[in-house]
């Protein structure tokens, strides 16, 4: 979608959006590691 | 600025039901695709014969590359994120060869010249690559840097450490030096048998999943289900670096 065809400015996710994104995942993924990964 | 997006993070009610079931689901979908996965290494029972044999043993060194292939979610995970938006089979077949060069190369050079990198450091860099194209495929170099960085180059520079973390592995399973060049080529032909098995099982699923209405939606909830899995692998990595 965004990395094919270049898409106008405007078509691109807002910064805040791609910050949400990636920090959700950031701290999702730490969850995770902690509370299911690692322990077993 | 950036505090006010925390919190829009941790309230949920930003994000709409439907994408945050998506992204639940996805996230099961991970979590029940890793498993013995995780581990990522050769099951020990294949360690142990890859060590008792010696000469060349070609099927059994191609099985045992289309099943470390199979088996490992990170290969998959990248090889996933870098055909998303591929829809015709004439540049999904470049960007697989891309990367199949990439792999191969540094594997056999790798092995050959003995060339081992810490299985953790290297398994670490490989989730940075999911983290990478995940964040590629959303767009997010255009919308923070403004200008899209080399999607083939990116590809092949990834594969190349893809085939680092591969060579580090058949290092440390300490395969017999009798044999050792063809039984390495089996191994290399088993791995893109491999990837080929998992790449059309991908292309048959993205091929309905694309004829639905919420795709584009879903697809940046997915991306990000896989930079989440990408980050889990480098956190899991690099707990591994520092523990052992």
């Amino acid at each position: 979608m965004y990395n094919t065809d270049l898409p106008t400015r405007a078509e691109l996710p807002s910064t805040g959006k791609l910050l949400r994104s990636t920090l959700m995942a950031a701290v999702i993924a730490v969850a995770l590691l902690i509370t299911v990964v690692l322990p077993c | 600025m950036f505090p006010s997006q925390v919190r829009g993070v941790l309230g949920l009610p930003m994000m709409n039901r439907r994408h945050a079931l998506a992204f639940l689901t996805l996230l099961l979908m991970l979590l029940g695709a890793s498993g013995e996965a995780l581990a990522h290494a050769v099951a020990e029972g294949d360690k142990g014969y890859i060590q008792e044999i010696y000469g060349v043993h070609l099927l059994s060194f191609m099985y045992l590359g289309a099943k470390h292939m199979v088996t490992g979610y990170d290969h998959i995970l990248f090889l996933l994120g870098i055909i998303f938006f591929l829809y015709r089979m004439q540049h999904i077949a470049i960007y697989v060869s891309l990367f199949a060069i990439g792999h191969s190369a540094t594997m056999l050079l790798g092995v050959y010249f003995n060339i081992g990198i810490n299985s953790y450091l290297i398994d670490a860099i490989i989730g940075l690559s999911v983290v990478y194209k995940a964040l590629d495929n959303i767009g997010a170099y255009q919308r923070w840097f403004g200008f899209q960085p080399n999607t083939k180059v990116a590809t092949l520079v990834f594969g190349l450490f893809h085939g680092f973390g591969l060579s580090s592995k058949i290092i440390e399973y300490d395969i017999s030096p009798d044999g050792l060049v063809p039984n390495l080529l089996a191994f290399n032909v088993g791995v893109e048998i491999g990837q080929l098995l998992a790449l059309s099982a991908i292309l048959i699923v993205m091929g309905f999943w694309r004829r639905t209405t919420g795709f584009l939606r879903h697809a940046y909830t997915a991306n990000v289900a896989m930079m989440c899995a990408g980050f889990m692998l480098v956190g899991y990595q690099l707990t591994g670096y520092f523990i052992a």
